[in-house]
């Protein structure tokens, strides 16, 4: 979890991850941001969240980040 | 609040609206339909829609005028005031835009029942009168209601709720007026004729500038098209026939002369089958096809007929056994018997002689009998030179006045004319050329200034020397022999700069940056009227020729001095070649001039006086 | 049938009318007619070009539709992987296929003249160039089918299987003109299930239906000439008013745009159904991300699902990415693929814009800042820490919006020119003849920029400039009006009624200038 978070930050220094849950809805993150994200995680994890996984409730809050990560891993 | 009473809110504030809207255009009446009271501009709403303003117009000063002019566009330049001059009756010119026979019908039948003591109507008639439809009833320009039939209520409904687009355009036209017609008011109430002003003071020359500057409005027809209304024009020309017949009011018809532009829209055949349905209701004048339908110059645009040519329609009408117009203008028809458009042609082709002249100017102003060192004065004796070579070369000299006979009257000029000026009156005019003209008979002008005539040393009331010029005793001798005719440069518009201690200085007779036309055309109705006066104390007639001080004029100032009684004025445009027209005092208006001073050659001369126009 | 005119409100009002009369089941047949009628109007052969598309798009729907809900019924494992796999393909063929037909109709009615002679210019070819009559809304439209042919694909919508209600989807006639660009799941049971009567629809409806025909008309419409004198003869003015052009330039789209958004939008509410946002105050924005997240909304969403994350998150790109990481610093490396996909789609944006050079430079104008200011972000983070002048947010936010409006009305230089040249030529104009001290009262004048006219604008950008603000801040400003004492809604109604009946529908001396995005 540290490591999503040390993830996150990089990418969006101005974000505060650890206390938002409605990233997308406040548009807090922008289209931009995640696909800067995913193509993060999914270097780092080696996984493969792909366009059809890009929902609000997946990107939300570094938890359900998370959440969709172990997912992803769990299920390669 | 709740939905219903929501809604009864929308539906009255819906209301107020109409209610604004309606007040609105019957308070700022753009088309005269209530009286026009708030803000009256008859000028303005008769330019908007002729037909209802002028009948709301007239409606209540029917007792002034015994005799009307009914037509459209063809009749706009039948002026009351020529009309009133040979009928001794008080015409009001009612001509409409839109070319509708019937409403000159329901015109002239409302006229007969609403003025008692109607003499004479002139009933004008074009070639659209023979092609377009009656205008629909519910239409913006279907006329007055007592005159059109329209029933009142739906005449009230249509203007009260008019697009305030028309009473918007009143008041922000009414922020841009000037003296000088535009055009959202091209019309002079007092008369109902076309305010043309502007277009009555434009040079006319060769009849090449004139189709350089206006062709675009003298189209050639494509093709031949026919008139479709031609039986209900002359039903309605029989009908207006029958009901002065039946209160025993003169009627006279006349077909207004056509230009060559809308001419060429129709084939003889079909003018034959108009002249015929018409001949078979009524006696007419035809000048569809004269000489002046071939010359462009006649004519403001293909369908508008020059005030100065209807002119000579009147003079025809009127005085026919005066000679001054070719024979082939004009055909009087009597009912029953027609003349045909191929008759009229040869007529016209008869009658189409020369009726233009190339008249050169040349211009001085002082002259010493022996120059000494100074090369910028013309000496007497190169004057004399100058006047021989002219006349030499078969030049003659003429007066101003011969030109303005040739325009209005016809009145031949020798061949190869020349006119010789000179400017600001000075003495040498007297000592040195007069001496010189009188040997030779040769007529000339000289333009003075009003308020230096006499003044031998001094400008005005300063102490600044100037050259002399002539004063009481040379106007008698002018006076004597009529050879010299002293003519205006200004009383006061021709101002040395240095020499004034106010500013601005008049140092010509343009209007000043930023003067309004109102202003300035105080000014120079004033600097008139001092002429005249001065010309009155000097025993000389008031002047009605003007050479512009410096050469440089507006249309505003030609405007001004036309309307004063000016017949010709001068520039000193050296490329204009001045042709003059029969029948057109336009083409007096801006004449061009060459400067001759001590340098100019011979051949330079020569080369000027032999440029021709046409 | 212009929504501007007269016969539009008569008949909207019918079609209202009839809309509440019927039961609730059949109301949506009262849409789908009036659809058709008002297409109608625009002429047959368009309708028909249109009834084609519709045809096919209905058909491939339900197609994909049924291939969505095949379930694998192999024995093994292995087997039903294997049929999974091929159902995939086969479904992605399909979907390539229609798209393919559907984007294909667009590129040819839209750009095939252009190309003609652009080609013609360069090769000489004299070939015969086709004119075809560019249907009402195509763009729109196809943007519309295609997001629910995805979608239906992805198994995120099911198909309309009533041929009639899936051709009111698509056919809709308030978004004809200019959009929105609706979303099917958004839209579709907003028609068919029969919406309930309720005042308050009709009041918002109206009050912005209001606004929107007067943005247009006061400000939209009256700017439009003195805009089109800028860009047409920029030569002959100092460079300084190329640039005022372009301001106003802004301006008038904005309120010929949104104004026509809002007429629909409110036509659309009259029936309660809500059409989504297409602008949320969009010359407020802070950077031009900002302005993209405000300006046009239903294209940069449409942008975003189906063009900008399934390219970024392609395998292609995925493998881009994996590449930088080895060949770039780490912090460029993460920012490569975004910056390229957005450079990507703001050309797909500037090509629907239009066909020429001029809007391609405006889609790469628009797409180098947006990856500039990617690239950017951290840099800004270090730099906000290091200088506290920095933090000030009041001012950073108007240094914001300056810099972004800046850089918007640069842009309109190329959407607005005729070309690139021309783009170019006014850009350098401005740059190098700014001539401040040339501009004079009687030069505006000459332009068009008369007192009366300003008086106008300015009145009318005051109250657009106040709204906005309170739209800025979540105020619903017909709501507000509706919850004012009555004497304040009469004033406001009879002020908005007079302008509207003054100004446009009574109005002779104004015609109605064909809204800017229309048949886009």
């Amino acid at each position: 979890m540290d490591e999503l978070y040390e993830l996150l930050e990089d990418c969006c220094p101005d974000v505060d991850f650890r206390a938002e849950t409605h990233l997308i809805d406040d548009e807090l993150l922008e289209s931009l941001d995640i696909v800067m994200i995913v193509g993060e995680l999914n270097d780092r994890f080696d996984i493969s969240i792909s366009a059809d996984d890009l929902l609000p409730e997946h990107f939300n809050s570094a938890e359900a980040i998370w959440n969709l990560v172990q997912q992803r891993m769990n299920e390669d | 609040m709740s939905g219903k009473r929501w809604l009864g809110m929308v539906l009255a504030a819906l209301l107020l609206v109409f209610v604004v809207w309606a007040l609105f255009n019957d308070a700022v009446d753009p088309f005269k339909a209530f009286g026009d009271r708030v803000v009256p501009w008859d000028s303005y709403s008769l330019t908007l829609n002729p037909r209802n303003s002028k009948a709301v117009y007239i409606s209540d000063k029917l007792d002034e005028f015994d005799a009307y002019v009914i037509g459209s566009s063809s009749a706009a330049s039948f002026l009351p005031e020529v009309l009133d001059a040979y009928t001794g009756h008080h015409y009001y010119n009612m001509f409409h835009y839109g070319a509708d026979s019937a409403y000159d019908l329901r015109l002239a039948a409302w006229l007969l029942e609403q003025d008692p003591d109607v003499k004479q109507l002139c009933l004008v008639l074009g070639l659209n009168e023979a092609n377009l439809p009656e205008t629909k009833s519910d239409a913006l320009d279907s006329g007055w209601y007592p005159v059109s039939g329209e029933s009142r209520a739906s005449y009230w409904a249509k203007f009260l709720f008019a697009s305030p687009h028309y009473s918007m355009e009143k008041l922000s036209s009414l922020r841009q007026d000037t003296l000088l017609p535009q055009a959202f008011d091209v019309f002079v109430p007092e008369d109902g004729t076309y305010d043309k002003r502007v277009r009555d003071v434009e040079p006319i020359g060769s009849l090449e500038d004139y189709l350089a500057l206006h062709g675009g409005d003298f189209p050639t027809a494509e093709s031949a098209e026919a008139l479709t209304n031609i039986s209900p024009c002359a039903e309605a020309v029989g009908q207006i026939r029958a009901l002065c017949a039946e209160k025993g009011v003169e009627l006279l018809v006349v077909l207004a002369p056509v230009s060559e532009s809308q001419l060429s829209g129709y084939t003889d055949e079909t003018l034959n089958e108009y002249y015929t349905a018409l001949s078979q209701v009524t006696d007419y004048w035809n000048f569809q096809i004269t000489p002046l339908t071939f010359d462009a110059r006649y004519f403001y645009d293909d369908s508008h007929t020059r005030n100065d040519t209807i002119r000579m329609v009147l003079d025809r009408v009127f005085a026919p056994d005066d000679e001054k117009w070719p024979a082939g203008f004009g055909v009087y028809c009597q009912q029953g018997s027609p003349v045909s458009a191929e008759t009229l042609r040869t007529l016209a082709a008869e009658a189409g002689g020369k009726h233009t002249e190339t008249v050169p100017i040349l211009m001085y102003h002082h002259f010493v009998a022996d120059p000494g060192g100074e090369s910028t004065l013309l000496s007497t004796e190169a004057f004399a030179h100058q006047m021989r070579l002219l006349l030499e070369a078969g030049y003659h000299p003429v007066a101003v006045q011969d030109l303005i006979d040739y325009v209005d009257r016809g009145t031949p000029l020798p061949e190869r004319p020349v006119l010789i000026t000179m400017d600001d009156g000075y003495l040498s005019n007297y000592t040195e050329a007069y001496p010189v003209l009188r040997e030779l008979h040769i007529p000339a002008t000289i333009f003075a200034i009003g308020c230096s005539i006499g003044h031998e040393k001094y400008y005005k009331d300063t102490e600044f020397t100037l050259t002399p010029h002539f004063g009481q005793a040379e106007i008698q001798e002018f006076l004597r022999d009529g050879l010299v005719s002293v003519q205006s440069h200004t009383y006061d518009m021709h101002q040395e700069e240095a020499y004034e201690s106010h500013s601005p200085v008049r140092s010509s007779i343009v209007p000043f940056e930023e003067e309004s036309q109102e202003d300035y055309a105080a000014a120079l109705r004033a600097d008139i009227q001092q002429q005249n006066e001065v010309f009155q104390r000097f025993g000389l007639p008031a002047p009605n020729v003007l050479a512009f001080p410096r050469g440089y004029h507006e249309t505003i100032t030609d405007v001004i001095l036309k309307e004063a009684g000016y017949r010709c004025t001068l520039t000193t445009d050296e490329s204009r070649v001045n042709t003059i027209v029969q029948g057109l005092p336009q083409s007096l208006i801006d004449l061009g001039r060459i400067n001759v001073g001590p340098e100019t050659t011979d051949e330079q001369i020569l080369a000027y006086l032999s440029r021709t126009a046409d | 049938m212009s929504i501007n005119s007269l016969a539009f409100l008569g008949f909207l009002l019918a079609a209202v009318v009839l809309y509440y009369l019927l039961p609730k089941q059949h109301r949506w047949v009262i849409l789908f007619a009036a659809s058709l009628v008002f297409y109608l109007t625009y002429g047959l052969r368009a309708g028909l070009y249109f009834l084609v598309t519709i045809v096919l798009t209905y058909g491939f729907g339900l197609w994909l539709d049924r291939l969505s809900k095949i379930r694998p019924a192999g024995q093994t494992r292995e087997e039903r992987q294997a049929e999974k796999q091929a159902l995939k393909r086969k479904k992605r063929a399909v979907l390539t296929a229609i798209l393919l037909l559907n984007f294909a109709s667009l590129l040819l009615l839209k750009y095939s003249a252009s190309w003609v002679v652009a080609l013609d210019q360069v090769f000489h070819l004299s070939l015969p160039v086709p004119s075809f009559l560019l249907p009402l809304g195509i763009s729109f439209y196809v943007f519309q089918t295609s997001a629910y042919l995805i979608d239906v694909s992805k198994g995120k919508a099911a198909a309309e299987r009533n041929f009639l209600r899936y051709a009111l989807f698509a056919a809709y006639f308030p978004q004809l003109v200019q959009g929105p660009i609706n979303r099917y799941q958004d839209l579709a049971p907003q028609l068919f299930r029969g919406n309930d009567f309720d005042w308050a629809n009709i009041q918002n409806g109206v009050w912005r239906m209001l606004y929107g025909i007067l943005k247009k008309a006061l400000i939209a419409d009256a700017l439009a000439p003195l805009v089109q004198s800028v860009y047409s003869g920029f030569y002959d003015y100092p460079g300084v008013v190329s640039f005022l052009g372009a301001a106003l330039y802004c301006l008038q789209l904005y309120c010929d745009f949104s104004g026509g958004i809002d007429l629909v939008c409110g036509a659309s509410e009259l029936f309660g159904v809500h059409m989504m946002e297409n602008f949320r105050q969009p010359y407020f924005s802070t950077s031009l991300a900002d302005f993209w997240r405000r300006w046009h909304i239903s294209l940069g969403e449409w942008m975003k699902d189906y063009l900008f994350y399934p390219l970024a998150l392609s395998k292609s790109f995925q493998r881009f990415s994996k590449w930088c990481r080895k060949v770039l610093p780490p912090e460029l490396a993460k920012r490569a693929t975004p910056c390229v996909v957005t450079f990507i789609v703001f050309l797909a944006v500037g090509v629907w814009q239009g066909p020429g050079l001029s809007n391609l430079a405006y889609g790469m104008w628009n797409g180098f800042w947006m990856s500039l200011g990617l690239l950017w972000v951290p840099k800004a983070a270090r730099l906000r820490e290091r200088y506290a002048l920095l933090r000030k947010d009041r001012l950073m936010q108007v240094f914001g919006i300056l810099r972004t409006n800046l850089l918007v009305i640069v842009g309109r230089y190329f959407s607005r020119a005729t070309s690139l040249m021309s783009a170019l030529r006014m850009l350098k104009h401005t740059l190098v003849r700014p001539g401040f001290s040339a501009v004079s009262a009687e030069m505006l004048h000459g332009l068009g920029l008369t007192m009366p006219l300003l008086i106008q604008v300015g009145l009318a950008c005051a109250v657009l400039l106040a709204v906005s603000l309170a739209q800025e801040r979540g105020v619903r400003v017909s709501r507000w009006i509706t919850e004012r004492p009555w004497g304040v809604q009469f004033a406001l109604m009879f002020l908005a009624l007079l302008l509207a009946v003054f100004c446009v529908y009574a109005n002779v001396g104004y015609t109605p200038i064909a809204y800017v995005y229309e048949n886009i």
